[in-house]
């Protein structure tokens, strides 16, 4: 699987024209349409000989992005072989992803994410309409941004924020004041390395608090809620939540995160 | 990109994903201000991405995870093309049935509320449409076909609800005008003036007009 753009080339010239995207003037980059070009001329048996190719070194070689043009294209000509062969093909190159990128969920659980988003990722690719033409311009980022919509969507079922909410001690109060001060709170990806395992230990709602705050840079949030800048929130803003309801959240990260800094 | 184009959520996070493949705060600051209207999504996602990564790669899949997934996934693209020869036989009767949108998320197992806010439109508005208090002519046509793709249904069909007569709230059984009809008078771009949506969601849904 090759999730790596691309370097921009010139367009496949004197090759058969390849149909134009629709949806928000997306652009094929030009791997894909020369892919197109070169393979359109030919019959449905070599296409599929041809999909089959896994080494990204053979020029003969399909992005998914070309497969999934072959496999609409296909199915609008009504060769299901053709179509599911193709098909076949892209489940067997999306496993690697699913296997790796879901994580922090039992086996059962990440098979479930992994078959929600296969199944929206089928709705779209085989669209009458041209809802799923990304998926021609970058497949590898379409299939990243479903799957994280999807684990966000379980982490929300599992999400509970009562007793986060449960009062800190007089300890954590200091410490929740030197959070607040906090003006670059960047994590270098040492300190992340070093709290790694923490991190996984942690609550899913914590963590992402804790990373919200350290790596998107987000302040903890505004005394006054009409002094908040939606162009640049923060997190109290962003759940609708108190600065110090945060505070309190991020103080419970960083107790159960101490450990592991000393470590 | 056409300015007139209403992008939905999902597009916006595949174009966040392909252009900033680390999420970064200057990436979600860069998406915020391009995309105001979908400011919580963006930051969710984000997080939710950098969870992700903080967290050890998961094991591969079994053998027999692999065979389920394999045969998962067949049975996934199965049973949409059984569900799109079904539809383009005789589209879904409870589809053509429906005389309002509240009925046609009904059939497609949604809500109002999801829909409007994968449109980017706000309840009041979503209401106004759903009641066909807004003139008919004036709403575009990619709101139709928004409507239509979140709503598992045909343009054709959204057409058709959105021009009926003007329905009343629901009223108790004892009010006697509850099935009287009212004259409907403001167009859609009068409609999203007076909505509650982030000026950017006004202006895109004004220039889609």
């Amino acid at each position: 699987m090759s999730r790596t753009k691309p370097a921009p080339e010139e367009a496949a010239k004197d090759l058969p024209p390849v149909p134009p995207l629709t949806r928000n003037g997306y652009v094929r980059n030009a791997r894909t349409i020369r892919q197109i070009a070169n393979h359109q001329g030919k019959a449905p048996a070599d296409i599929r000989a041809i999909a089959r190719i896994r080494d990204e070194a053979d020029p003969r070689w399909l992005a998914a992005e070309t497969l999934v043009f072959f496999m609409r294209r296909a199915d609008q000509a009504g060769d299901d072989r053709t179509r599911n062969a193709l098909f076949a093909e892209l489940t067997e190159r999306c496993k690697g992803f699913f296997a790796s990128q879901i994580r922090g969920f039992t086996p059962d659980r990440r098979e479930d994410i992994a078959q929600e988003v296969m199944t929206k990722l089928v709705a779209l690719i085989f669209a009458e309409d041209d809802r799923g033409d990304f998926a021609q311009v970058a497949f590898w980022s379409l299939l990243e941004a479903r799957t994280l919509t999807a684990v966000e969507r379980a982490r929300a079922q599992g999400r509970r924020y009562e007793s986060l909410d449960e009062p800190v001690s007089a300890d954590g109060e200091s410490r929740m004041s030197n959070l607040e001060r906090l003006e670059a709170p960047g994590l270098q990806s040492d300190d992340l390395t070093m709290i790694s395992e923490g991190l996984a230990q942690l609550d899913p709602h914590l963590r992402q608090v804790f990373l919200m705050r350290h790596q998107l840079g987000m302040a903890v949030g505004k005394e006054n809620r009409a002094d908040e800048d939606p162009a640049d929130p923060s997190i109290a803003f962003h759940f609708n939540v108190s600065a110090r309801t945060v505070g309190k959240w991020l103080t419970k990260a960083e107790t159960q995160l101490a450990t592991y800094r000393k470590a | 990109m056409s300015q007139f184009s209403p992008i939905t959520v999902e597009d916006v996070l595949d174009q966040f994903v392909a252009e900033f493949p680390e999420p970064t705060r200057d990436g979600l600051l860069t998406y915020i201000a391009r995309y105001p209207q979908h400011r919580e999504a963006l930051v969710s996602f984000a997080a939710t991405a950098l969870e992700q990564r903080s967290l050890p790669p998961a094991e591969a899949f079994s053998h027999e995870q692999a065979t389920r997934f394999a045969g998962r996934a067949a049975s996934a693209l199965e049973n949409y093309l059984f569900g799109r020869d079904q539809a383009r036989s005789a589209p879904a009767a409870a589809s053509r049935s429906a005389s309002s949108l509240s009925e046609l998320a009904a059939a497609a197992g949604t809500s109002l509320a999801l829909v409007a806010e994968r449109l980017s439109l706000d309840m009041g508005l979503t209401s106004k449409l759903d009641r066909r208090l807004i003139r008919a002519e004036t709403i575009p046509r990619r709101l139709v076909e928004g409507l239509a793709e979140h709503l598992g249904s045909t343009a054709e069909i959204v057409s058709q609800v959105l021009r009926g007569p003007a329905r009343m709230s629901p009223a108790p059984s004892f009010m006697i005008i509850r099935s009287a009809s009212i004259p409907v008078e403001e167009t859609f771009t009068e409609a999203v003036a007076a909505s509650t949506l982030p000026d950017a969601a006004k202006e895109m849904w004004t220039n889609a007009a």
